[in-house]
């Protein structure tokens, strides 16, 4: 019988997986990617908790609430990242130049 | 049955996201992306949140089709790192360690109960007590809605 510790590990490396994706991303494809995977996970730990600990509307509340951030978040990337796309002619992540 | 379904969508999910954090090409990474959000609908039909399955089934659909249809505008959007990624083991290990702490914080709180009411005249409650969801929700789509703006009349210009 898998318990709620599997679901905890599960979400725990997905989270891991994404934020070494953000932390190492080059170009915007791969941020919006990492942000998807970092709500995946934090959604994966939410049905755990509200599955094993009585199923109640809370879990539901909170999830619905959770996915429609994800995908207003990812909406707004998408808009920002070809008006950027627009402009530079490219999605690369660029250090700032320096101050003179 | 449910123990073998969930080690096959726990294995579907790893090793896509494994694929998308260290596959070489942001492209490659896109087209394991369906692969990812398939084994989240499988956890979620075997936690029964066969709603959010279904939402999760939606967006994979829309997000396949919108790979096959606008496979050459995405391939265009891609524009690939010059320099080849390094993998460092330090900042894997140190962010392993964070996140397994971050993991451990929910269980030890033991998932306090919820003081959310669902009444019928909770409307005063929406605007006192979630207030700055409901700011920051009007912010992103504001944002989503005057970028689309934008971007069509610059279209409409060109």
């Amino acid at each position: 019988m898998t318990g709620i510790n599997y679901y905890i590990f599960i979400s725990a490396l997905v989270f891991g997986l994404g934020l070494y994706t953000l932390l190492t991303a080059k170009d915007a494809f791969r941020i919006l990617i990492a942000f998807v995977m970092l709500f995946s996970a934090s959604v994966i730990n939410i049905a755990a908790f509200s599955s094993f600990w009585g199923f109640n509307p809370e879990g539901q509340i909170i999830m619905f609430s959770v996915t429609v951030v994800c995908l207003l978040t990812l909406a707004a990337g998408i808009i920002l990242f070809v008006k950027n796309f627009r402009i530079y002619k490219n999605n690369l992540i660029k250090e700032p130049d320096p101050v003179e | 049955m449910k123990d073998i379904l969930f080690y096959i969508f726990a294995s579907i999910t790893l090793l896509s996201a494994m694929y998308i954090a260290f596959s070489v090409k942001s492209g490659s990474s896109v087209k394991a992306l369906p692969y990812f959000i398939t084994g989240l609908a499988g956890f979620f039909v075997l936690l029964n949140f066969h709603l959010f399955s279904l939402l999760s089934v939606l967006i994979l659909l829309i997000l396949f089709s919108g790979i096959v249809l606008f496979r050459n505008r995405i391939s265009h959007y891609v524009v690939e790192a010059s320099e080849t990624f390094k993998v460092n083991i330090v900042s894997l290990i140190i962010t392993g360690i964070l996140t397994a702490i971050f993991a451990g914080l929910p269980g030890a709180a033991k998932w306090p109960q919820f003081d959310i009411t669902l009444g019928a005249n909770s409307l005063a409650l929406i605007f006192t007590k979630y207030i700055a969801a409901i700011l920051g929700i009007g912010f992103l789509v504001s944002v989503i809605i005057s970028a689309g703006y934008n971007i069509l009349k610059n279209e409409a210009a060109e």
